[in-house]
């Protein structure tokens, strides 16, 4: 497969189907998502769990 | 050559953009008219360079999850929002052309590959222009990156070089440099 692909005329999407897709909404479902997974306790939990296990796997 | 008239802003509008941003560093609901006002500026900066639509909408929708992730870390240089935006954009794009989920692709029109010819030799012929689609594919990703946005997206030097971190004339060096690799490798197809 060539790393490159070339398309010539290809039709582009009209401004309205464009618009269409917007999902402002979307988005700040994700960004509370990652928020809360940072503020999570369960988060920095797991975190310092797996430094812990890498450090006793690392030590013995 | 005609410039992106939409990209170039007033200082009213940039102060208006600002106060936009400084309001949704504290409440992200806030960032709703610039997410408004860039989706599809984004979106079809972002089209251009994927293989197929729904990609673009995709990479489209991290480049504006990111860019709210972010927000806390922008600093206003008098420059507009959207050159932040493509900055994330070339770089959300790079991420998905690594991880296989989209394809580096070359959108160009058939008058911008005649025009790109008369840059390069007097000869419109079917040959050539085959040879100019296989050049720019020699072409390194930062070249292409400023031949696309100069010719086939006609940026100003000043836009290009805002996307690409540069100054104005160093964008315009570059893309001449840019432009005589790509004659460069033209003309090395006419003897192979």
């Amino acid at each position: 497969m060539s790393k490159i692909q070339i398309i010539i005329d290809r039709k582009e999407p009209s401004n309205e189907e464009i618009s269409k897709r917007k999902n402002f909404d979307e988005i700040m479902r994700k960004i509370n998502l990652s928020r809360s997974l940072l503020r999570s306790p369960w988060f920095y939990g797991a975190i310092g769990f797996s430094g812990i296990l890498s450090f006793i796997l690392l030590t013995f | 050559m005609a410039t992106n008239l939409n990209y170039h802003q007033s200082s009213l509008v940039l102060s208006e953009e600002l106060t936009i941003i400084e309001k949704a560093k504290r409440n992200p609901q806030f960032f709703a008219p610039l997410y408004n006002k860039y989706y599809e500026v984004i979106f079809r900066y972002i089209y251009k360079r994927v293989d197929e639509q729904e990609s673009a909408y995709d990479i489209t929708s991290c480049v504006f999850v990111k860019a709210m992730g972010a927000l806390n870390k922008f600093e206003f240089r008098g420059v507009p929002f959207s050159s932040w935006l493509f900055r994330i954009a070339k770089s959300e794009l790079y991420q998905s052309f690594r991880d296989q989920k989209a394809r580096r692709t070359i959108n160009i029109d058939s008058v911008t590959i005649v025009q790109m010819v008369d840059e390069i030799c007097d000869d419109r012929s079917e040959e050539n222009r085959e040879k100019l689609l296989k050049s720019l594919t020699l072409l390194k990703e930062n070249e292409l990156q400023l031949i696309e946005m100069r010719f086939f997206e006609k940026r100003s030097f000043r836009e290009i070089g805002e996307i690409i971190g540069l100054t104005e004339n160093n964008a315009k060096v570059k893309t001449f440099r840019a432009l005589a690799k790509l004659k460069k490798k033209f003309n090395k197809q006419q003897y192979e």
